[in-house]
């Protein structure tokens, strides 16, 4: 008898209990989050998927979609009141995208995410984005290049697949590293782009967007994306893309490399006055995959010097953009996107102590020194360049 | 010792036949006097129409002897009678010759040189004469002899030796065990050839007197498991026996469990390796299914034709029928678990699919997969119970019922066929638990309705804390599992290759106890690089 008392308390006295339907459920796939600059009210944008348009059977002639606005004084608030609008429940777990308007990431993100994290209703591993120079709902809604019948997935699969003149970051590291001290993030950006062919417009997902705190100070361009990627090794997912350098041997003809492996890291260095330096030093792996020059190498050496003068410009090309980074970074933001202070910390705790007051200060004119080492693993399985024969 | 133990049991039967007959009267003995015989055998049988009688006469000498013999017919081979017990003692020639003999030299000269069978023995009371006739025997009473001869006659139609309908297998003997208890046991005892394989009888049930006969190896089965089900089998006290399952039913250690503590089978070369494992079997006369006891659960997942073809499938398939289990278990517990509670641990495009058939169906899920569940359970039941022609048929209505109809008229959501039958088609692999398991599929469906996940997993630690309290005589259920014995895990869920199994399952045998040398690795002949 007591054991089944037992049994009847475990099953009868647990927490959550709740039981929904599919058909009750409206499965919410991507999110858009504006604010009313009058009333300064969030607007909460979300698109709902509509299975029954996905039938296999008897599919629904309409979108497989639906996008629906709300607007309330907190994002609590709104995701709540988005069940009185539509006749399904919201539900937030399968959601892929959130996008942000750049005026609300301004304004400060903790507030927003807050309600997404104790609610624990949309989860963590949620795409995070700022849209830039567009509202963030008009981004749910443009016509995209896309094969996904749901926009929403085909966002998602644009943070998949982003390179590396891309940043791309999700909900949890986005908060975990607004909550590290001596540490700022840098989030996906999604801009429109107009182009000449049906359907005239795409999003694009293209460098990134600052945040010192949890507020946003700047965007940077793909340029500085790429410095930033090699710093940080590339975030969520692998730094890959193809690099075009300029050829050697003939002039407007052109050397294209992919990137394969990259090892970076960041070495703080103390010195005896207290001098606080950093060194980054980023090992690049890459992959020849198309020479357009057509003068003839004579023998071995010739080439393996070639390949060298190769590596050598590769390696100018990403300093460059490390320290195109790293200036702006100091001089314009005033934010440790790099997380120097985080690693100065990790290696020099007593330092950091010292310093974690006015580090943003101490950041923006703290020395560094960039190591690059770029090797051609592999020129595709063909020896140096080739001459068209008559 | 087994001598010891049959007198042991004759005393038991006795004894409780005197108890019996304390009420009405005393075993009555066999008159000198054949008339008096006669009427009593007569009286006994009552006026039963399948009861024959005979009379005749054997001369002494020149002096006519009555002769009074009983059978019943369709039990006996009247051939044998007629040529064996008949004949000779009719013969003129042979007793007219001999000069009349003093009557007792005249009954053993008919008991040891006239009757020619190879058995006989000689009764000495009404009753046990008329249980000879019952189970197959002729009786001859000869006028002024005060016993009688029963006369091994018995013989009567049985199927032949068949494939077994529930146990077939693609390598591997094709015979199974059929009714009869006789040809039952020397089917084992074609296989095993050793003086130790010893075959003890009871009879047991009070009408119907059925032979319940236990075969076990001396020196390999532990001899108090032996002792453990003659114990068993001596306790019961019913009226009839009419299939192993009354016996298994009757001696299981834990009634009230789902899950069966004895096996049982119609392949003899199953029942054979197991007894040479040290288990025992029970035969039942009058059923194919032989069972053997201490049965352990990972018995289920087990095939002769593990043993036949070669490791590297073997174990395979071994993981598969786990698979199996699982799967036909918990497929509908699950299912609705994730599209009524968990829907966030389905992949999106999955659950979208989902729910797009979800759409326009009118039930919940977990009614849906309950009427469901229970259509395929009618259906089965329907294919086993009707007819073979007509199984079909019912088989070819439900596959295009529930597969199209239902569907297409939005009763039933399509991946919930799927569902079901891939609960059904993996229900097919792992027959021998099949009442556990069907049981076992409505209780997780019902705690997947009510708890999600939660319940599941409630009456999964349930179910599997019940199962490690099993015991089958003496052996923990879940052996090597659950009492972790590495040594046996060589043939549990993998099969290890058979050179490698060199000694008998230890909980089995309860001693250690080699099965074969350890040099027995296929080796390539020395002197060839």
């Amino acid at each position: 008898m007591k054991k089944w008392i037992m049994i009847l308390c475990l099953l009868l006295l647990t927490g959550c209990w709740d039981r929904k339907e599919l058909s009750e459920i409206g499965i919410v796939a991507g999110m858009a989050i504006d604010k009313n600059s009058e009333t300064g009210e969030y607007i909460m944008t979300s698109q709902y998927l509509r299975p029954a348009a996905e039938s296999t059977q008897t599919p629904t002639p309409e979108q497989p979609f639906l996008v629906v606005s709300t607007t309330g004084k907190t994002i609590a608030a709104v995701m709540n009141k988005a069940n009185y609008t539509i006749d399904r429940k919201s539900f937030f777990a399968h959601n892929k995208v959130i996008i942000i308007s750049e005026e609300v990431a301004r304004d400060g993100l903790i507030p927003v995410i807050d309600a997404f994290q104790r609610g624990k209703e949309v989860r963590g591993h949620v795409w995070f984005s700022v849209a830039k120079d567009i509202e963030a709902k008009k981004l749910l809604q443009i016509k995209q290049e896309k094969i996904s019948r749901v926009p929403a997935n085909a966002l998602s699969n644009l943070f998949e697949n982003g390179e590396y003149d891309a940043t791309t970051v999700d909900l949890l590291t986005y908060y975990k590293e607004v909550l590290c001290a001596g540490e700022d993030s840098v989030v996906g950006v999604l801009i429109r782009e107009e182009t000449d062919i049906e359907p005239y417009e795409r999003v694009k997902l293209s460098g990134g967007a600052a945040f010192k705190k949890d507020k946003l100070v700047g965007f940077l361009d793909e340029s500085e994306t790429r410095g930033y990627n090699w710093i940080t090794g590339g975030g969520a997912s692998p730094v890959q893309g193809a690099m075009t350098l300029p050829s050697l041997l003939e002039k407007d003809k052109f050397v294209t490399v992919l990137l394969r492996a990259l090892k970076s890291d960041i070495q703080p260095n103390v010195n005896e006055d207290g001098q606080i330096s950093f060194t980054i030093n980023v090992e690049q792996k890459l992959r020849m995959t198309g020479q357009e020059s057509t003068v003839e190498l004579q023998d071995r050496k010739e080439i393996t010097d070639y390949l060298n003068d190769l590596q050598g410009e590769a390696e100018k090309k990403i300093e460059a953009e490390i320290k195109r980074v790293i200036d702006k970074a100091q001089k314009e933001f005033q934010s440790d996107i790099f997380a120097f202070g985080d690693i100065l910390y990790k290696h020099y705790p007593k330092v950091w102590n010292k310093e974690k007051e006015n580090w943003s200060e101490t950041f923006a004119t703290v020395p560094y020194t960039v190591n690059v080492r770029a090797e051609i693993i592999s020129s595709g399985l063909l020896q140096g360049p080739f001459k068209p024969q008559e | 010792m087994v001598k010891r133990l049959k007198l042991k049991q004759k005393k038991a039967i006795s004894s409780s036949k005197q108890n019996k007959n304390k009420q009405q009267s005393p075993p009555e003995p066999i008159a000198k006097d054949l008339d008096k015989n006669v009427q009593r055998i007569k009286q006994n049988f009552k006026k039963s129409a399948d009861v024959s009688y005979r009379d005749y006469q054997v001369y002494n000498g020149k002096t006519p002897i009555n002769v009074f013999m009983c059978f019943i017919d369709g039990l006996v081979k009247e051939d044998s009678i007629n040529s064996f017990a008949i004949k000779p003692l009719m013969e003129p020639d042979f007793l007219n010759k001999v000069e009349p003999l003093p009557n007792d030299d005249f009954f053993k000269e008919v008991k040891d040189r006239i009757i020619s069978t190879s058995s006989m023995k000689e009764a000495n009371t009404i009753d046990d004469v008329v249980n000879g006739v019952l189970s197959g025997a002729t009786a001859i009473f000869i006028d002024g002899y005060a016993s009688a001869f029963l006369i091994k006659s018995i013989g009567f139609e049985s199927r032949n030796v068949q494939e077994p309908q529930t146990e077939a297998s693609v390598r591997g003997p094709r015979e199974g065990f059929n009714e009869v208890l006789n040809v039952n046991s020397s089917l084992i005892r074609r296989k095993i050839k050793n003086k130790n394989l010893i075959f003890e009888d009871m009879e047991i049930g009070k009408e119907t007197k059925t032979v319940v006969r236990i075969g076990y190896i001396e020196g390999i089965a532990n001899t108090k498991v032996v002792e453990e089900v003659k114990q068993r089998l001596k306790r019961i006290d019913t009226d009839s026996i009419l299939e192993s399952g009354y016996i298994e039913q009757f001696i299981e250690d834990h009634p009230y469990s789902i899950f069966p503590t004895i096996g049982n089978s119609e392949k003899p070369d199953k029942v054979a390796a197991k007894i040479v494992e040290g288990r025992i079997a029970i035969f039942c006369d009058g059923t194919p299914f032989v069972l053997t006891v201490p049965h352990v659960f990972i018995e289920a997942l087990q095939v002769p034709e593990d043993y036949y073809s070669r490791p590297y499938l073997a174990s395979l398939l071994r993981m598969f029928r786990v698979l199996a289990l699982f799967l036909t278990i918990g497929t509908p517990a699950i299912f609705v678990s994730v599209a009524t509670f968990h829907h966030e641990m389905v992949p999106a495009l999955l659950l979208t699919t989902m729910a797009a058939a979800q759409e326009k169906v009118p039930f919940p899920t977990f009614l849906e997969a309950l009427l469901m569940t229970i259509v395929f359970e009618l259906l089965r039941e329907a294919g086993v119970r009707l007819p073979r022609p007509v199984g079909s048929a019912i088989s070819i209505v439900g596959a295009l019922v529930i597969g199209e109809a239902a569907v297409t008229a939005g009763l039933v959501s399509a991946p919930m066929v799927i569902v079901v039958a891939l609960t059904a088609i993996t229900g097919f692999v792992v027959t021998a638990l099949n009442d556990a398991i069907i049981l076992m599929r409505f209780i997780l469906l019902f705690m997947a309705g009510a708890f999600g996940f939660y319940g599941v997993l409630i009456a999964t630690f349930i179910m599997l804390a019940h199962l490690s309290s099993l015991r089958s005589f003496g052996t923990p259920y879940l052996t090597p599992i659950a009492p972790v014995i590495l040594s046996e895990w060589k043939d549990a869920i993998i099969r290890m290759p058979l050179w490698l199994l060199h000694s008998r399952p230890q909980t089995i045998t309860w001693k250690k106890s080699e099965r074969q040398g350890t040099k027995n690795k296929p080796q390539r002949p020395k002197g060839r690089g």
